[in-house]
């Protein structure tokens, strides 16, 4: 449990918060490149951190960040004119370039203003089909993270994100929470071929309920035209793994290790990587990773990037919300903001699903994770050893933020790291194997240092 | 520092000892105690480890990370 003071430390991320001011200090997730399609298309409004900020493509193509009100007089520039080299606030025509530049003022005839003031503007990279930002204090950027399907081409990416009503860190520490997969995600296994399963003392019989959602490989269907399962199943019927944790140069990375099923001798190990503050590269998801970007308080945005074969990418890939109703959830602009569906009961009381959702893993993450509230109060949570690397990045960030306002640089930032190395896995070993021979790169301390 | 546990308040679930084994043990019983010097030491405000206070850090953690809120422990 954390104390009420502890959990607003960790949660809380407007500009002057303790933690708002050690995410600021790595580069940030802010917009899909895709929602900027060309030169001097139409501006986005974009919410990061607590804060609001208007995303333009300029002329050239450049993508600007800038504070979204005008500083005249506080228009909201996402109302604005994407002109010839900038954006033109649409109240008294004030030009921005990208860099902040105050181009034109026009109720303003001198020029000492224009050389005199800039408007907040922050340096932004494109990469991995996103645009990063970099809201932090000049002069500070850490290296770029870039990861190993940032160098990837838009139609080698599909990108896809869910905006959700919650505090963020409730999504972000459900994405490094591997006890869970099991459970929750039964209705996903029973989809890729499972089987049958227990969870405690109910037994699922596991037979395929929610056949169109989002999971991979399906095989083809049979020549009557029925639906098939998927194949592929979950080596174990371990509920609780045993979690083993290290710190990397890049934040930390675990591996859940349980009993396989029928092979004594043999462990099955899920190992995910978390790259701080957003991003987790979690054990058997394909090439991609899982990044949660605090909107604000109380929303946010869970982002998955994955690379794929190329061609099979891109906008059109990524607009396809394949088995999420879309009055649920799409990937289009407009439709990101999920909308949980009903439980199916009767489906439930009649054990053909376990959650009741439809719509796969995301939707089951959103429904339990939305349910702990707009800001979950953790002096209310009971954890246990499965939750072990929930425990550590809590404690990354508790440090880095003892850091911070120390006035030095939080954990983490992997300078000189070859951040394409880092790396997930999810594997059947022998039982006196190592785990950590899975993911070398990843350059795990198997015990932090401690005082003596 | 001083650490011990109220045992009637433990849960066994043995985070104590995952998150600073050279404070906490799980015994026989799946009960938490406190070592000192590798010893494990009867549970109870009576019999407090006496450990340095550099361990703070984990113990504050291992304390946090409780369910059972069983973690005892004075600087």
């Amino acid at each position: 449990m954390l104390t009420e003071e502890e959990n607003e430390l960790l949660c809380r991320v407007g500009p002057g918060t303790p933690m708002g001011k050690v995410l600021r200090r790595y580069w940030t997730p802010a917009f899909q490149a895709a929602d900027l399609p060309e030169p001097d298309c139409p501006p986005i409004r974009v919410s990061l951190l607590g804060e609001t900020f208007v995303a333009f493509r300029d002329s050239a193509g450049q993508p600007g960040f800038l504070d979204e009100l005008c500083c005249h007089r506080g228009a909201s520039l996402v109302l604005g004119r994407v002109e010839e080299g900038g954006i033109r606030c649409l109240y008294h025509g004030w030009k921005y370039a990208v860099d902040g530049t105050i181009l034109e003022t026009p109720n303003l005839a001198t020029s000492t203003f224009r050389e005199r003031v800039k408007h907040g503007a922050y340096p932004v990279r494109e990469a991995g089909g996103l645009g990063w930002v970099y809201l932090g204090p000049p002069g500070t950027e850490p290296p770029f993270p870039a990861f190993s399907w940032t160098g990837a081409a838009p139609d080698e990416l599909v990108v896809s994100e869910m905006i959700m009503d919650c505090n963020w860190m409730q999504v972000q520490e459900g994405s490094i929470d591997s006890s869970h997969v099991a459970i929750l995600h039964l209705d996903t296994l029973a989809t890729m071929g499972a089987g049958p399963r227990k969870v405690g003392s109910f037994e699922f019989a596991g037979e395929p309920w929610d056949l169109d959602m989002p999971v991979p490989a399906r095989r083809p269907d049979g020549p009557s035209g029925e639906r098939a399962g998927r194949p592929g199943g979950w080596p174990s019927e371990d509920n609780a793994p045993r979690i083993e944790v290290e710190n990397t140069p890049f934040g930390f990375h675990y591996a859940a290790i349980r009993d396989v099923t029928g092979a004594p001798g043999k462990k099955f190990v899920r190992v995910t990587a978390f790259a701080m503050p957003y991003t987790a590269f979690i054990g058997g998801v394909a090439s991609g990773a899982v990044i949660v970007v605090p909107r604000d308080d109380y929303t946010c945005s869970s982002i998955g990037v994955f690379k794929v074969p190329k061609g099979a990418g891109g906008i059109t890939a990524s607009r396809r919300a394949g088995g999420v109703p879309p009055e649920v959830w799409g990937p289009e602009p407009e439709n990101r903001r999920v909308r949980l569906p009903a439980q199916d009961r009767a489906a439930m009381a009649a054990g053909h699903s376990f959650a009741g959702f439809r719509g796969g893993n995301r939707i089951q993450d959103a429904a339990v994770q939305m349910s702990e509230g707009r800001l979950y109060d953790r002096a209310k949570e009971h954890l246990v050893p499965a939750d072990l690397a929930i425990i550590r990045m809590r404690r990354l960030f508790a440090d880095s933020i003892r850091l911070v306002e120390a006035g030095g640089a939080p954990l983490g930032l992997g300078e000189g790291l070859d951040f394409t190395r880092i790396g997930a896995a999810s594997q059947i070993i022998d039982a006196g194997e190592s785990w950590q021979d899975l993911v070398p790169a990843n350059q795990g301390v198997r015990e932090p240092a401690r005082p003596a | 520092m001083k650490v011990w546990i109220e045992i009637d308040q433990c849960t066994g679930a043995g985070l104590c000892e995952l998150i600073e084994e050279r404070v906490f043990a799980v015994g026989d019983d799946g009960l938490a105690r406190v070592r000192q010097d590798g010893r494990v030491l009867p549970p109870g405000p009576d019999n407090p480890a006496e450990v340095p206070d550099s361990y703070a850090d984990y113990v504050s953690e291992a304390s946090r990370a409780c369910p059972g809120g069983c973690i005892r422990f004075e600087l």
